[in-house]
């Protein structure tokens, strides 16, 4: 039993911070091109913004639940298989992402306009501005984002638990729903809790530590 | 050195048009200090943005060293504005950064290399007084040192002109009359021309050889000053 609880943490572990990973590789540019396609930015462009943002406003408003399962098909291309933890990586990579494009155009949002203004008169292009002022002047807000993403992965893996992605959902809702075992279900709550706090807990020691303002 | 020419500037807000700028003309000698001053909501702000184009004005011609702006392809901008350095009313230093990597960020910036911009920064800090602030962040400094700060990562691209947007409006009395007055040693010493907008009479009475007043986007005045 307590070798099973073992590997439903680690696999929990690795499709939390694995879609973390791919979320963010997926949402950020997202929410950089989010921020600087906005009005009054560095590359003002409507068209553009618009139709990332109800891309966005689309995918967030799909139930994870479903995003699973409609993203089967899909899936089966990419991974080979609809089960499993590896499986579970890219619907919750795409589901994370929106969501982190939309934090991270918050965060952006943060930066004083002024540096960007700055770094404008002293010549900067546009990547540079995105790579030397906005990100960097973002960064302990990103790292924020980052903790409230990791959390919410942390849920939407026990949610593909359900449907055979695999970790501790897999093994609560197994044993905790369908066999009705309550002490294996609360270990299991008890494990989710010391994850979240513990996600958390390191999220503001980064944060503070990267924090100069 | 520049020119403004009939320079009109209107901004489109839901629907509206407001005009900040209407007709304004100036022309700012080599080697002066020419002052811009007016109440707020005037257009100086608007005015000092249009010399490097972080606004572009509506109608109108600005000139910088005969070449004008408005006409420079988007490189060829860029590369303009490296050589023009400008300082903020809120200094506008990167948190992130610590004093000399605020410095180096305009070095940075045109891919100076590693030393020859150590060697820089060193000197840049040492003019204004601050080299024993290297390794400290901007959220460890007075008001005024920030301030110094900016002037020396504005002046690190070597620029001949400096742009001054309300610099000394965010500082206490004292703290102004120092700014001013390394403004003035820059201005003497390493002969770059200054361009400053403000609201405050004393720091025009101080400092600027000429004067524009402008109020409601229009130019009402102007005048050279003979206290020297």
């Amino acid at each position: 039993m307590a070798e099973l609880l073992l590997w439903g943490t680690w696999e929990t572990l690795v499709m939390t911070f694995a879609s973390g990973f791919f979320g963010f590789v997926l949402g950020l540019p997202l929410g950089v091109l989010l921020f600087i396609t906005r009005a009054g930015q560095i590359m003002e462009n409507r068209i553009i913004n618009s139709i990332l943002s109800v891309v966005i406003n689309l995918f967030r408003a799909i139930p994870f639940i479903i995003l699973i399962v409609w993203m089967i098909p899909f899936t089966r291309l990419v991974v080979g298989t609809s089960i499993g933890v590896a499986a579970a990586l890219v619907p919750l990579s795409v589901g994370a992402a929106p969501f982190i494009a939309r934090m991270a155009e918050n965060s952006f949002l943060e930066v004083p306009y002024g540096l960007v203004e700055a770094s404008r008169a002293m010549g900067a292009t546009p990547f540079q501005i995105v790579c030397k002022t906005l990100l960097p002047e973002a960064l302990p807000s990103l790292v924020n984002s980052a903790t409230i993403t990791l959390i919410t992965l942390i849920g939407y893996s026990t949610m593909g638990g359900a449907v055979g992605a695999g970790g501790l959902g897999q093994i609560g809702y197994q044993y905790g729903y369908v066999g009705y075992d309550m002490v294996t279900m609360n270990i299991v709550l008890a494990l989710l809790v010391a994850l979240v706090f513990a996600v958390q807990v390191a999220g503001n020691f980064i944060a503070k530590r990267v924090d100069h303002r | 050195m520049i020119e403004l020419r009939h320079i009109t500037k209107e901004f489109k807000h839901k629907g509206k048009v407001t005009r900040a700028l209407s007709d304004v003309s100036l022309t700012i000698h080599k080697g002066g200090i020419t002052g811009v001053i007016g109440e707020s909501g005037a257009g100086k702000s608007t005015l000092i943005r249009c010399v490097n184009l972080l606004e572009r004005p509506t109608a109108g011609e600005v000139i910088v060293d005969g070449q004008d702006l408005m006409r420079l392809p988007p490189a060829d901008l860029l590369r303009m504005r490296r050589r023009i350095g400008m300082i903020f009313q809120h200094f506008n230093l990167l948190a992130s950064r610590t004093v000399a990597g605020n410095v180096a960020f305009p070095l940075e910036l045109r891919r100076t290399p590693r030393a020859e911009i150590r060697q820089r920064v060193c000197q840049l800090l040492q003019l204004v007084g601050l080299e024993d602030k290297v390794d400290d962040y901007p959220a460890k400094l007075s008001g005024g040192q920030k301030q110094r700060v900016a002037i020396a990562r504005a002046l690190a691209n070597n620029p001949k002109i400096l742009l001054c947007d309300e610099a000394t409006s965010a500082l206490d009395p004292a703290t102004t009359a120092t700014i001013l007055s390394l403004l003035k040693e820059i201005n003497t010493q390493m002969n770059i021309t200054i361009l400053l907008i403000t609201h405050e009479m004393n720091v025009v009475n101080n400092i600027c050889t000429d004067v524009l007043v402008l109020s409601k986007g229009q130019a009402v005045e102007r005048y050279t000053m003979n206290n020297e």
